[in-house]
């Protein structure tokens, strides 16, 4: 025993866990320090980014001899994908299920995750994986036919390493928006893009007003983009946003309609 | 959205509709029953509408705009849609509505648009201030108790606090019974406290067991609050001084739980909360067996006390509640009345506890006069219930003793003790209660008595005030006369058969100044308690001037009721008074006077 924590993990009836944050971005979360006792647990965005066709692919390889360009392929594509998680949107990739990424990603302080920005970035993400999928099949080799499905959920998520560590340990990132990220991709075909429920809900409003009729098709980075960034996203029949200044003025003047008592701390 | 209730408040909403569509140049986005429902019953919403706002960020936020059912005379309420998690930024509740109102301001129900308006322009000052993030830790330090109480686990009402809040940290008592876990300084406090409150039987001293308050440098932010008992023994390290000892001495003390009260400083004053840690169980085991893992691997009486503070300073969950203040400078003037501290001090005793002295007693017991001696031979009859603070329940009971305990019932942290004597025994046997006294208030009525009291004070050297009282017939004018050194005795104003030489009223019959009961020598004086508040309040008044040093010679303070009162009970303002009050014909007016000096017989005695 070195330490009083020692101590009480000795001799308490209960698995003592103290979850932490990670403070974004979460690229440099190193699995390796994350025994179940010191897992970190925070808001985050969980991306599902399934090649869609990939069986029928093998199938066809393995039909015509094409084994090699089959393996060489699948390992180009889950190394381009993993790049672009990783060092175009600072995301931390948790491991590939066969032809499936899973990915986390992030936005925030030390203290807070910001949901909206979160979901905008992994909307981003999503256009991302996209488009570099789309890079792939242009460069490569017989992928005409297949396509990538991507769901992407927001929610509170514990991530952490079970067994021992090196190269035996299990990543685990499992919630209920992992759940959630992971059911909608399987629904897709490989053209669409689909945000869950809890994201939709604290998502900005253009994102949601985008996903909020259902998947969305061919949503690449320069649409993605378009969508998240500033000046782009106003639609014809949405109300524009009017400034804080002006109201704040407007109030001011409106004064003598509310008697305030107290030491008016509050705004 | 849910169905008008009423055609002023559909107008209202209508105005409130068409402002918004002007500000924004569209219709604003009415908000769908989920929506509405998100937020908090109390305010019952029944519509709302959700407008985009620019706070310069790269995306808008959206302002919910809200309105109760009892628009326009209610306030709207209004709702922050995208905001971090709840109790990360002040003034925010958990349902994203904005605290934006004290309690206590007020709406012009006349005036919806403007209502909204100003509200509206008030939300967004509220944001903005959010964003630029210097006013979050301030706010949540500032106003800390409402944020704990936000956050708090235990809340059973059972918790009170008689606690001085202020510096150091120190042990406490803590009484712990099924109807109350009460916080005092010492044990002596506490079941005193206990045994006014709820009687003599109240207390066991099984229940008493020992706490601690931690004062601390400032007050805890929400990120701050203890979850665990490891957090309460880092909190305890921080404070540091005694406190860390302190706490390892508790836990050595074994006891099944402990409370710890963490005081600190807010914007307006002191506040207390408390976290109170749980003896370690393991819920595995059965009910009533060891305590382990307290224990585990050591007899009971052979645990380490090093052990056991790791054992019980863990990771065992707290609960965090804030106690209902119940101490003096709370009860009387919620920690900002500056007379409370001498008040406390201070030793009234009242002879007379009729129905001029029992409301004069309860008027200084509730103004925090720390302790009330209270002189009356008479019992309460029922006749006496119409017009003294004493009802059904204490009738063929002294009246000093029957007040005595109603007021340490109501007042338990004050002391009251009841003398069922008559003044001039008192006098003769209990001088010693009267010599400690910080001040004497007469009551009585009785000349007998008050020659007494004025030739005994003067023999006394006049060394504290004495405030006479007394009303004149139908209660048309009241009396406060307070002797101090300086000046004349109360004999100097009163002739020899106790008359007063200054009368405000004057009665053309001498019927109905006092009635009679059909008894013989029954007599009795006609009023009743409305009028007579006035001159219970009088009396108070110089009393309460009296404790805190403002009387530096003898003095008299008349009330006089409104001239129609008087005319029609057949009465009229007396010469005296409409020589030396020609301004005040029509009467309803509280005025001050000298009070004579004649160097009486008592005087020069």
């Amino acid at each position: 025993m070195k330490s009083d924590l020692d101590l009480d993990t000795l001799t308490s009836p209960e698995a003592t866990f103290n979850f932490h944050r990670h403070e974004p971005p979460l690229r440099s979360i190193d699995f390796a320090e994350l025994m179940p006792s010191r897992s970190i647990r925070m808001a985050l965005g969980s991306v599902f980014a399934d090649l869609s066709g990939f069986t029928a692919y093998v199938d066809a390889c393995i039909l015509t001899g094409r084994i090699a360009e089959m393996t060489a392929n699948l390992h180009v594509i889950r190394g381009e994908l993993a790049a672009c998680a990783r060092d175009d949107f600072a995301a931390r990739k948790v491991r590939f299920i066969g032809d499936c990424l899973h990915a986390l990603i992030a936005v925030g302080t030390r203290t807070a995750t910001e949901p909206a920005a979160t979901v905008d970035a992994a909307v981003m993400l999503t256009g991302g994986l996209r488009s570099s999928f789309e890079l792939c099949r242009g460069m490569l080799p017989g992928l005409g036919m297949m396509g990538i499905a991507i769901g992407a959920e927001y929610g509170e998520t514990p991530i952490s390493r079970i067994g021992i560590r090196g190269e035996r340990s299990v990543r685990c990132a499992s919630s209920k928006a992992v759940s959630s990220s992971e059911a909608l991709q399987s629904d897709l075909t490989g053209r669409q893009t689909a945000l869950g429920l809890v994201a939709l809900a604290n998502a900005s409003a253009a994102v949601r007003t985008h996903f909020g009729r259902g998947p969305v098709e061919d949503l690449d980075h320069t649409q993605a983009e378009r969508l998240v960034s500033p000046g782009r996203n106003a639609s014809p029949a949405r109300p524009a946003a009017v400034s804080s200044g002006l109201l704040i003025s407007q109030g001011a003047a409106a004064s003598g309609a509310v008697r305030e008592r107290g030491s008016g701390r509050h705004a | 959205m849910p169905e008008p209730t009423s055609p002023r408040w559909r107008a209202a909403v209508e105005q409130v509709r068409g402002r918004l569509r002007d500000i924004l140049d569209v219709e604003p986005t009415p908000l769908d029953a989920r929506a509405l429902a998100a937020y908090h019953h109390r305010f019952r919403i029944a519509s709302g509408w959700r407008i985009l706002v620019d706070f310069g960020e790269r995306e808008p936020r959206q302002i919910d705009v809200l309105i109760p059912d009892g628009f326009p005379s209610s306030r709207p309420q209004f709702g922050l849609v995208e905001r971090p998690p709840f109790l990360t930024w002040p003034h925010i509740e958990r349902d994203g509505s904005l605290c934006l109102l004290a309690n206590m301001s007020e709406i012009d129900p006349d005036d919806p648009v403007g209502v909204v308006e100003r509200l509206l322009g008030k939300s967004c000052a509220l944001v903005e201030d959010l964003l630029d993030g210097a006013m979050i830790e301030r706010d949540f330090r500032d106003e800390f108790l409402t944020y704990w109480r936000y956050d708090r686990n235990a809340a059973d009402g059972r918790l009170t606090s008689i606690l001085a809040l202020g510096q150091p940290s120190r042990r406490i008592s803590v009484w712990q019974a099924p109807n109350i876990r009460l916080l005092g300084e010492t044990e002596v406090q506490v079941t005193d406290w206990l045994r006014n409150r709820y009687g003599p039987d109240a207390v066991r001293r099984s229940c008493l067991e020992r706490g601690l308050l931690l004062w601390l440098d400032r007050p805890l932010l929400p990120a701050e609050y203890p979850r665990t008992a490891r957090d309460v023994l880092w909190l305890a390290g921080k404070c540091g001084g005694d406190a860390p000892a302190l706490f390892a001495d508790l836990v050595s003390e074994r006891q099944d739980n402990l409370i710890v009260a963490l005081v600190a400083e807010g914007r307006f004053g002191p506040g207390i909360v408390s976290a109170a840690i749980p003896t370690p169980r393991d819920p595995r085991r059965s009910r009533g067996r060891s305590a382990a893992p307290l224990f585990d691997g050591f007899r009971s009486s052979h645990l380490p006390d090093v052990v056991l503070a790791r054992r019980y300073l863990g990771t065992n969950k707290v609960l965090r509640d804030e106690p209902m203040r119940a101490d003096a400078a709370w009860i009387h003037g919620r920690g900002h009345d500056p007379r409370t501290v001498r008040l406390m001090s201070s030793t009234v005793t009242i002879l007379g506890c009729g129905s001029v002295g029992a409301p004069v007693a309860v008027a200084l017991a509730q103004a925090g006069v720390g302790r009330l001696n209270l002189v009356d031979h008479d019992e309460l009859s029922w006749a006496n219930v119409g017009r003294h603070p004493l009802g059904a329940a204490s009738v063929r009971s002294n009246k000093a003793e029957a007040l005595a305990a109603k007021l340490r019932s109501d007042y338990p942290h004050s002391r009251f003790e009841a003398f069922p004597v008559m003044a001039q025994a008192m006098l003769a046997h209990h001088s010693s209660a009267l010599d400690e006294s910080h001040l004497l208030v007469s009551a009585m009525g009785d000349w007998r008595g008050e020659s007494r009291l004025n030739d005994w004070h003067c023999a006394r050297g006049r060394s504290m005030p004495v405030v006479y009282g007394w009303t004149e017939a139908h209660a048309a004018a009241g009396h406060a006369v307070a002797i101090v050194g300086d000046g004349g005795c109360l004999r100097c104003g009163l002739g020899r058969t106790g008359v007063p030489d200054f009368e405000v009223s004057t009665w053309p019959t001498a019927a109905g100044t006092t009635l009679e009961e059909p008894a013989c020598g029954a007599h009795y004086q006609p009023y009743g308690p409305v009028e007579l508040g006035f001159i219970t309040s009088l009396v108070s008044q110089v009393a309460l001037d009296g404790l805190l040093g403002k009387l530096t010679r003898s003095s008299h303070r008349i009330y006089a009721a409104r001239r129609p009162f008087v005319v029609e009970l057949g009465g009229r303002w007396s010469d005296d008074w409409v020589h030396e009050y020609p301004t005040q014909f029509e009467g309803g007016v509280v005025v001050d006077r000298l009070w004579p000096s004649k160097h009486c017989a008592s005087c020069c005695t």
